[in-house]
């Protein structure tokens, strides 16, 4: 544990810090991603499209380094649709299992009855 | 170096006669020696150089990425639990002497490992002047920090806000995908991060806003002296310099109408309607 207290302490963020919106030319971008994050329960995730908006907003007008969103961990691997499909994927996934589980059991089952 | 190559070439010639009576040979052979020297300090040093971009071919051709001014965060590579959520908690705290309000707008947030997020804090300069403050953070539990890591924030930097404005502070991070394998954190799922803001003690940043916006004024004030000066006629050399080297006192200062002076259409129409309701 003592180890850690050097690394634990604070380091500066990679790109700085952000230039303050002093002119409100992003806040409209910012409300809208505020009241989009209220209704989906708070997950940032599901609001990527107001957040691309806000950062592209603070792009153009010079409050932001121009970066390539996709290095900004932005891109189509990372949405809220690709989680959505792994998960139903999986779930798929998981009732064929069982439905193969239940067959079998049946088919045991069978077999034990016939051989009474 | 320069024994080596000796060595190299008595080792050579070791087997041929060593007299050399020949004056001319021996400058030959001596200046074929300098030459090799030159030449091969030459290669060792453009090696040096050229190892730089033959370093980069090389990367790129085996696919070495490792260019650091430019940080990827798209996780390229890196297998993401993306059913592993953290809920992140945000407070706030302000220093008793600042005057502000400062909240966050998004109380919690739930995210997993590698994913990049938006996050803001609203923050309102109740005073009337501009006040300099200074950003800070603490993080629990404490192990969580490591993985804590922003792209871009608010924090430890100086931030100037002017008197009764009231701003959007965004902070855009991310928690590193190495949190799931730490054992330490194995039970955790709750991250609360507080941020206080401090007033800075060093208040030249607001005293420079201040100066700047006064003497923005004394301009225009001019500038309208200027206008109406030459509506008079032409003005001379003597008659400008004098305008321009007028001193306003403050009181004067503090009461030109600054609105008036930017939109002087609106303004004239307002002043004709004043006449006209006065009438």
């Amino acid at each position: 544990m003592s180890n850690r207290s050097k690394q634990n302490a604070s380091k500066g963020p990679d790109k700085g810090a952000f230039p303050l919106d002093h002119f409100h030319e992003c806040d409209n971008e910012a409300k809208q991603y505020n009241q989009c994050i209220q209704k989906h329960e708070n997950m940032p995730k599901r609001c990527r499209k107001y957040q691309v908006d806000y950062l592209q907003c603070r792009m153009n007008n010079g409050l932001m380094e121009k970066e390539d969103l996709s290095k900004l961990g932005l891109g189509p691997e990372t949405s809220w649709e690709s989680e959505e499909q792994e998960k139903q994927f999986l779930f798929d996934k998981i009732n064929r299992i069982k439905t193969k589980a239940m067959e079998e059991v049946k088919k045991k089952s069978e077999q034990s009855n016939k051989q009474e | 170096m320069f024994k080596l190559s000796k060595l190299f070439y008595s080792f050579k010639h070791s087997r041929r006669s060593n007299i050399q009576h020949n004056l001319t040979d021996f400058k030959k052979k001596r200046r074929q020696e300098l030459l090799y020297n030159i030449g091969l300090y030459g290669a060792a040093f453009g090696c040096a150089f050229g190892a730089v971009p033959f370093y980069r071919l090389w990367c790129e051709h085996f696919g070495l990425e490792g260019d650091y001014d430019k940080k990827d965060y798209s996780m390229k590579g890196k297998k993401l639990d993306v059913f592993r959520k953290f809920h992140i908690e945000f407070g706030a705290e302000t220093d008793p002497e600042a005057n502000w309000e400062f909240l966050p707008v998004q109380q919690n947030v739930t995210v997993h490992a590698g994913e990049t997020a938006l996050v803001f804090y609203r923050a309102y300069n109740r005073n009337d002047q501009a006040v300099v403050g200074f950003a800070t953070y603490q993080i629990f539990p404490e192990d969580a920090g490591l993985y804590f890591a922003k792209i871009q924030c608010f924090c430890f930097n100086q931030q100037l806000l002017n008197p009764k404005e009231e701003l959007q502070l965004p902070i855009y991070f991310y928690l590193e995908p190495e949190i799931n394998e730490d054992p330490l954190l194995k039970k955790c799922e709750d991250i609360k991060i507080m941020y206080k803001f401090y007033k800075a003690k060093n208040q030249e940043l607001a005293q420079l806003a201040e100066n700047e916006y006064k003497t923005v004024k004394k301009n225009k004030m001019i500038l309208q002296k200027l206008r109406d000066a030459k509506k008079s006629g032409a003005l001379s050399d003597g008659e400008l310099n004098k305008i321009k080297s007028t001193k306003f006192t403050d009181q004067e200062i503090e009461d030109f109408d600054e609105w008036a002076y930017d939109n002087p259409l609106e303004a004239a129409e307002a002043q004709k309607e004043q006449q006209e309701s006065k009438n």
